[in-house]
């Protein structure tokens, strides 16, 4: 019965979101950033033959060369920038959406009929996340078809929708919880903006990664930090082998934590709102 | 069955209960009207029965079970009709009806059906946002229905209604009666009260002040009169007699011997009239 009763309220979240355009945003959103990054971002690895001159004039002067990850392979620009798209839409805009769902019913005060059927919180949760999770995975998807990532594997291809549904599935409970105290989109902008900019302080800190040292070690317990790095391990090895588990446990941590909070907040304090 | 004993509710900081001391019954198949104007107690009343608030002091047993310790089930087994609709606005009519039917487990009405029945049928595949105040409030009635719930509580069901709807939403409402529905009616329309409960209890500063049929209650507190309306010198003259005391029942006796008599109106007291004597206070 309740998965009946998840199925129908998915099957409602689904049409809101497909006639609130959030699908629309969302798959146009991928298909321009992807885009530019097709159009605009080196395909080819610049420096790498000056490299390997570079390397061996050093070896024939005696010089000893040493690899620090020998299974790591270079990639271009291109192929780097593409888990910073998948991000970008998965976490920050996941995140605002999570949010937004919540905010609209209460200003339309369709909560109130859903809190006096025998739906109840955690369904409600529930098929937000999921709804955030399709489009999350429908994005990285369109991406992937744009940019295609060499030589990555099936495996490395499910690992990548792996690592997009777990930071999505966080990332709307997070935007969920943030919203739950808030009247109005007005109210929950502000917040929802600078929770934005924390998340996306992983992005120079994926650029260059000695942004994330010297006090600002903070960055890397962020989930959109662990997911940059992930999804770069997973479309081209950088031979960092602890980052995949370094992000299911901050991600899964993080998932449980958000969880209880987007469910807590939603029995509590939303449900009774609409008294 | 749903029984209400020593019901008090008191908002966190104000200075006094919102409800006091409400006690009350509603048989199966009954349509019981609470009556009162804004600020009576009313909506917290009906808040507290499903559960939108909870429950401080007093008792509310549904079926013979405490209020509190039904879930679920309680919620399946109820219907809530709100004052002010709350649509999906970018859903049609018979979306909005039936989107959130998965979530109970139990037979349903035909939606095309209820639709007709209130005159929607045409719109039922027009974005609700689109419907007008009494259209969206018909529907909001209508999925308050469409999953036969046994309670069904009603907020000002017919308001924003023309006539003509708003008679037969009382039909309606009435057929569900007849079926063994139990129905809660919230409003501060005496006329629709009149007209649809079996009893009634008026709500007054957050108590209740009398309750009984709408009959008994006005044989109780209402004044019987006769207007007598007469032709003097050419002129049509109106006056109101009461029945009660000896010297009017006197001066209509001599009123009736008089000429020029048009027309005469026995005078039976309203809802309102009675609320007001209770009270002593207006409902609007």
């Amino acid at each position: 019965m309740r998965a009946a009763a998840l199925w129908s309220l998915l099957w409602l979240d689904l049409r809101l979101a497909w006639r609130g355009r959030l699908f629309a945003v969302t798959l146009a959103l991928g298909a321009v950033m992807a885009g530019a990054v097709r159009i605009f971002a080196p395909a080819e690895l610049g420096g790498a033959h000056e490299l390997e001159e570079l390397a061996a004039a050093w070896a024939a002067e005696g010089g000893r060369l040493t690899t620090l990850r020998p299974q790591a392979q270079a990639m271009t620009l291109q192929a780097r920038l593409v888990p910073a798209v998948i991000c970008l839409d998965v976490l920050v805009v996941g995140f605002f959406f999570g949010g937004v769902m919540l905010l609209q019913e209460k200003a339309l005060r369709t909560l109130a009929a859903y809190r006096v059927s025998p739906g109840g919180a955690g369904l409600y949760v529930t098929s937000k996340v999921l709804v955030n999770l399709l489009m999350a995975l429908l994005y990285t998807a369109l991406v992937l078809v744009i940019v295609p990532p060499a030589g990555a594997s099936i495996g490395a291809i499910a690992g990548v929708m792996g690592v997009v549904s777990l930071g999505s599935a966080t990332c709307t409970l997070g935007g969920i919880a943030l919203a739950a105290p808030f009247r109005g989109l007005s109210s929950f902008f502000y917040p929802a903006a600078v929770a934005s900019m924390v998340l996306s302080a992983a992005v120079p800190a994926y650029v260059a990664p000695a942004f994330a040292t010297e006090g600002m070690s903070w960055i890397r317990a962020l989930p959109t930090y662990q997911a940059f790095f992930a999804l770069c391990e997973l479309l081209g090895p950088g031979g960092r082998a602890g980052v995949l588990p370094g992000f299911l446990w901050i991600s899964g941590v993080g998932l449980v934590i958000t969880a209880a909070l987007a469910w807590w907040l939603t029995a509590r304090r939303v449900m009774q709102e609409v008294a | 069955m749903i029984e209400v004993e020593g019901l008090t509710f008191s908002y966190h900081g104000a200075a006094r209960a919102t409800v006091q001391d409400v006690s009350f019954s509603a048989p199966k198949g009954s349509i019981f009207g609470v009556l009162g104007p804004s600020g009576a107690g009313k909506s917290t009343l009906q808040k507290v029965m499903i559960k939108l608030l909870p429950l401080q002091v007093g008792a509310i047993r549904y079926g013979g079970r405490p209020l509190a310790a039904l879930g679920r089930e309680f919620f399946a087994d109820v219907g809530v009709s709100f004052e002010q609709p709350n649509l999906f606005p970018r859903l049609s009519g018979r979306e909005n009806l039936t989107c959130l039917l998965g979530l109970y487990d139990r037979e349903h009405d035909d939606p095309a059906a209820l639709l007709a029945a209130l005159g929607l049928g045409a719109a039922a595949d027009q974005p609700a946002g689109e419907y007008s105040k009494g259209m969206k409030q018909r529907l909001v009635f209508l999925r308050s229905l469409i999953h036969r719930p046994s309670l069904l509580f009603l907020d000002e069901p017919t308001s924003g209604l023309d006539p003509a709807t708003a008679e037969l939403v009382k039909q309606m409402i009435r057929d569900r009666a007849a079926s063994g529905v139990t129905v809660i009616l919230t409003t501060h329309d005496m006329t629709l009260a009149d007209q649809l409960c079996d009893t009634v209890a008026f709500l007054h500063d957050g108590s209740i002040a009398a309750m009984a049929s709408p009959r008994a209650l006005k044989l109780r507190f209402g004044e019987r009169a006769v207007r007598v309306e007469r032709r003097i010198d050419g002129r049509l003259t109106q006056e109101v007699f009461g029945l009660e005391a000896p010297e009017e029942q006197a001066r209509l006796a001599e009123a009736l011997r008089s000429p020029g008599i048009e027309t005469l109106h026995s005078l039976e007291a309203t809802l309102e009239q009675v609320f007001l004597k209770v009270t002593g206070r207006a409902l609007t």
